[in-house]
């Protein structure tokens, strides 16, 4: 029996289910019991007069956690060698790679840049790509979409640090070899106007993700 | 302090659902979504997303049964109570019992202490 022949609406409610189970790694073996106990259990029930609404009234991944859970495979919990539960994990990992980042980006814009702006820059370019990872994480969270979502938004926001790093360098260098200007509180504006930016298109993006990969389950 | 009372007597029942599921299913072997239906009859206002994990979790415990019964359509699966599970429903009804009736001697005693401030 497959999930073909339920209602539409609870094949794909089934759907997200299983893309839980999958985004969790679950043993193929275990997956393919759960998704057949749970199809042949739908199937009786909708058999039983139940209307799809009654049975996928519950979140699907909440569903699916619950069933995990309940079978002894923490789908949530699961250790997973190179992978870590999205929207709890990854700030700290993320941090470190814009840190680097922009400690390269930093370190290349030093020479061309006054003394006098070189703290205000520093600084403003460290916090750039925390507030980039910051913006998409909250946004996943705020969306409620663990899982997928906030995971291929993790990985975006790696490229996304070391795009604010470059946004944040690009103006002050280009403004300042093109008008030659060497004002602090000009570099300093430009900063923190950036950096609003980069928080801004992290939230964005992590909504867009968000919305996305919903949209796809 | 859960001062809403559909709040409160959900938050009352949740604890005792899976000894609901046993002796429901202890009467006559159901599918999942009839012990939703059997629990609506009785007043839990439960759904199908939270009897399937519970049921799950009492399967994975040993304390149900799922086994295929032949009909006149396609086979289906049904749960009943193993050996364990009887076991188990009649040490949570003792259990609850007791609860009860613990509840009630404090609910019983306190409008005499509550009349003697007044007084």
């Amino acid at each position: 029996m497959s999930a073909d022949e339920l209602d539409p609406h609870v094949s794909r409610w089934l759907e997200r289910v299983d893309a839980r189970w999958r985004w969790a790694r679950l043993e193929p073996a275990v997956r393919a019991r759960l998704l057949l106990e749970l199809v042949v259990d739908l199937r009786q029930a909708m058999d039983s007069g139940a209307e799809p609404a009654d049975l996928t009234h519950l979140d699907p991944s909440d569903f699916a956690d619950h069933v995990a859970a309940a079978a002894g495979v923490d789908a949530r919990a699961r250790p997973t060698p190179g992978r870590t539960p999205a929207g709890t994990t990854s700030l700290l990992g993320v941090g470190l790679v814009g840190a680097v980042l922009s400690a390269v980006l930093v370190y290349r814009a030093a020479a061309t840049l006054p003394d006098e702006v070189w703290p205000a820059f520093l600084l403003a370019q460290v916090v750039a790509p925390f507030l980039v990872a910051l913006g998409a994480w909250c946004a996943c969270r705020f969306w409620r979409r663990p899982g997928p979502a906030a995971d291929a938004s993790l990985r975006f926001m790696v490229v996304g640090m070391g795009v604010a790093g470059l946004l944040g360098v690009w103006p002050s260098m280009a403004m300042d070899a093109t008008f030659g200007l060497r004002n602090p509180d000009y570099v300093v504006g430009t900063q923190v106007v950036m950096a609003a930016a980069c928080c801004l298109l992290g939230g964005l993006t992590g909504v867009a993700v968000a919305q996305s990969t919903r949209w796809r389950r | 302090m859960v001062d809403d009372h559909d709040e409160r007597e959900t938050l009352l029942l949740r604890g005792a659902l899976d000894m609901c599921v046993l002796a429901i299913l202890d009467r006559e072997p159901l599918h999942t979504y009839a012990v939703v239906e059997r629990l609506g009859e009785h007043g839990f206002e439960t759904g199908y997303g939270t009897v399937y994990p519970l049921v799950t979790r009492l399967r994975r415990a040993g304390l149900l049964d799922q086994r295929s019964e032949a009909g006149s359509g396609p086979a289906r699966n049904v749960l009943s109570l193993t050996p364990a599970g009887r076991e188990s429903l009649r040490r949570w009804s003792a259990q609850w019992r007791r609860s009860v009736a613990r509840v009630s001697t404090v609910l019983e005693t306190a409008p005499d202490r509550g009349r003697r401030h007044v007084g």
